[in-house]
């Protein structure tokens, strides 16, 4: 019982790292209406910048030339930040035009920022890769809570991005960026800088998955640039997708949805005997949730709430707590 | 708050909920490992760009653990074998590595490669279940390992001394490397570099190629810049063909040494002519026990043996003859033998022979499919290399390189 504990906990653990990311990409997407295809890109941001913080330097042996030795709270901080400020350089030239030069150009980021992963061994290691990263508080727990009090540290940050979220909904930051969303003239007619908006919605959403790649590295302790290729930024959007954008407990149930059901396929062959067939018939399966919840349920299992402004203010003037 | 105004209606919650609890439900039922069973764990991608090396590694480890199962199985218990995808990616490989340790209690891991082994070492060594890559060459794990983590496959540094040491023996002076983009491809061509300078040599200029391209004629052109006598090409037979046709028609001048992959038969005959003369470097021809294995191989997946299947059997092998050393089907135990039984005590070249001897209380040294496999302290394998140069229409051995003229 134990055991399947354990295998449970890395499977939350994962999947609570989509769920930050796909936090990430609700605020990119599904309320400001930014169409990022490179959303892996801030997440191996955050996960290089965390290692390179917190690794101890480099001995003659090894490729990369830093290593700051910081402590882990400093480097997650730092990886946090050096995310934010990839989005910065990214948005400066993209949001300012039409959403598709976004799409493009985020994907593109991606793959760059990939291929400098494999290549400026100074930096990053190379393919090779950086190892021995620390783990936070590791000689404090016990190893045997270890993975559990991980889990714990995971749903924190969790908890923390969606009750940003969360708070999102009822500011009026939030609205400004929705009505840039449904009608970026209209939002630009009413005063609206809409420019700007869109800057401060990308980099926040961009810090969000550089805190999951932190803590993936963390949690890893070793980063190989096969870590951040392209499936990842797609896994999210499916997580988006099928949980339902625009809404932050979509998010998280889609993401947390995704990984399970990619995770409790493993256990298939042991009841039907189908080999190898599993692993590419799992594809298929995500490949087909996808289809299917487009064709039932388009916005998804939880949808986006949308409330008259009447009834927005009937609820502030009531006290009641805002229910989504 | 009630009626439509609630933010989650009670149908959407019930089909929320039910998605949900079905995963959760399915996750929880189907768990549980087998009792009296013992298995291995086979880690490997079987989907992605790599999924050759899951199909292929779990035939040649099927066909060990059919021998050590007629042979009355590990310890007399009869052994299954559970394969998990790793895509090879690190996060899914971390999640399967779990689930075959934590939830399937498995003795060993066979696998996986250089791609996702890095990310799942030290899950390895937590859990104290020792893990035996026939597949990871890079020669970061050079000095890692020893404990939990080994490998039948032989390290790229070992192949890029090896390709360093044929161009400074044949008296070149001169030399370029070229290189597949990936991890393997990397590894390899940087210890041809090192291993080249530290010979006395001047490797005039280095080249990454990225694979599947059309045309390698640029890449080409600025790896002849220096005029190199010898030229180091690390590639896959695809890239490999497209890079040496182009090089021919371009009259470049000097000689190739080609790294294993393209040390094939077919290889040599489709390049044909262009290729007379140059080196390829390709294991020492295996003895019995390697075309014993070739044609169980071929019986069973109507194909010649795949790279690293020789190796895959062999880590099996090994980690079977471990336990029976160690007695049990533990595998903190077992991790503990597995050096002995590679190389300290009378030779046997299977299972049984193996089950055998070590139940007369004598020591093993196990000789596989693959070569000797000895491992060293750091759990790597010493491995000598055959020298094959090209007809014109066939590779034909010229010489051979020890594992000790490697050392250096």
């Amino acid at each position: 019982m134990l055991e399947q504990l354990s295998f449970v906990t890395s499977v939350v653990t994962v999947a609570g790292i989509y769920a930050i990311l796909a936090l990430g990409l609700n605020i990119h997407w599904g309320e400001t209406g930014l169409l990022n295809f490179g959303h892996v890109a801030f997440f191996a941001v955050g996960a290089y910048a965390t290692a390179l913080l917190t690794i101890a330097a480099p001995t003659a042996t090894q490729a990369y030339s830093f290593g700051f030795g910081l402590p882990i709270p400093v480097g997650i901080l730092g990886g946090v930040v050096a995310a934010g400020m990839v989005a910065v350089l990214l948005g400066v030239p993209t949001l300012q035009l039409s959403e598709e030069y976004l799409a493009i150009v985020s994907i593109g980021l991606a793959e760059i920022l990939r291929y400098g992963m494999m290549n400026e061994n100074w930096l990053t290691g190379g393919v090779a890769g950086i190892y021995g990263i620390d783990r936070p508080l590791v000689g404090a727990v016990p190893g045997e809570l270890y993975d559990l009090f991980y889990l714990g540290l995971v749903l924190a940050a969790v908890g923390l991005c969606y009750a940003y979220s969360r708070r999102l909904k009822r500011s009026p930051f939030g609205r400004v960026l929705r009505s840039i969303r449904d009608d970026d003239e209209a939002a630009t007619a009413l005063g609206k800088n809409s420019f700007q908006y869109r800057m401060q919605a990308f980099v926040v959403g961009a810090m969000m998955a550089g805190l999951a790649g932190a803590l993936w590295a963390h949690y890893a302790t070793a980063l190989t640039p096969t870590a951040f290729g392209a499936n990842i930024t797609f896994l999210t959007w499916v997580a988006l997708i099928v949980g339902g954008s625009g809404n932050a407990r979509g998010a998280i149930l889609g993401a947390m949805l995704i990984i399970s059901f990619r995770e409790a396929t493993r256990y298939l062959p042991d009841v039907y005997g189908l080999g190898d067939v599993i692993p590419t018939l799992r594809l298929m399966l995500v490949g087909v949730l996808v289809i299917a919840a487009i064709r039932y349920r388009p916005e998804g299992l939880l949808p986006e709430r949308n409330v008259s402004y009447a009834e927005y203010c009937r609820r502030l003037d009531s006290g009641g707590d805002w229910p989504w | 708050m009630s009626g439509r105004d609630t933010p989650i209606d009670r149908r959407t919650f019930l089909q929320t909920t039910a998605a949900a609890g079905a995963t959760l439900g399915v996750a929880g039922c189907l768990g549980g490992s087998s009792e009296g069973n013992a298995s291995l764990g086979v880690l490997q991608p079987f989907t992605g760009e790599v999924a050759w090396v899951g199909e292929s590694s779990e035939v040649a480890v099927n066909i060990a653990v059919d021998e050590i199962n007629d042979a009355g199985g590990m310890n007399g218990s009869e052994v299954e074998v559970i394969t998990e995808d790793t895509e090879a990616n690190q996060q899914t490989a971390t999640s399967a590595i779990r689930k075959l340790i934590d939830s399937d209690g498995v003795s060993a891991i066979l696998g996986p490669t250089s791609f996702t082994l890095p990310a799942v070492m030290n899950i390895a060594q937590e859990s104290q279940v020792p893990v035996i890559s026939p597949t990871a060459g890079t020669s970061v794990l050079d000095d890692k390992g020893g404990e939990y983590v080994f490998r039948t496959a032989m390290s790229d540094s070992l192949g890029g001394r090896a390709m360093a040491r044929i161009a400074a023996d044949n008296g070149y002076d001169d030399i370029a490397v070229m290189y597949v983009d990936n991890q393997g491809g990397r590894s390899f061509g940087q210890t041809v570099i090192d291993g080249f300078e530290a010979l006395g040599g001047t490797v005039t200029n280095d080249v990454a190629l990225t694979p599947g391209k059309s045309s390698y004629r640029s890449e080409l052109t600025k790896a002849f810049e220096g005029d190199p006598e010898f030229v180091s090409l690390t590639a896959g037979t695809e890239t490999g063909q497209i890079v040496i046709e182009q090089w021919d028609e371009q009259d470049l001048g000097g000689v190739w040494g080609l790294s294993n992959d393209m040390q094939t038969s077919g290889f040599a005959e489709e390049v044909g002519a262009a290729l007379e003369g140059s080196y390829a470097i390709g294991p020492l021809a295996g003895g019995d026990k390697y075309d014993e294995f070739a044609e169980e191989y071929e019986s069973r997946a109507d194909e010649s043996p795949q790279p690293f299947t020789a190796e895959g059997y062999d880590a099996t092998i090994i980690a079977a003859l471990a336990a029976q050393a160690a007695e049990s089907n533990q595998g903190s135990d077992l991790a503990g033998r597995i050096i002995d039984v590679s190389r300290e005590g009378d030779t046997v070249e299977s299972f049984e022979a193996g089950a055998d001897a070590l139940g007369d209380g004598a020591n093993v040294n196990y000789e596989g499919a693959s070569g000797p496999v000895d491992f060293t302290d750091q759990g790597n394998i010493r491995s000598s290399f055959a020298v094959f140069q090209s007809t014109g229409s066939a590779w034909e051995q010229t010489g051979e390189i020890s594992a000790d003229s490697l050392e250096f």
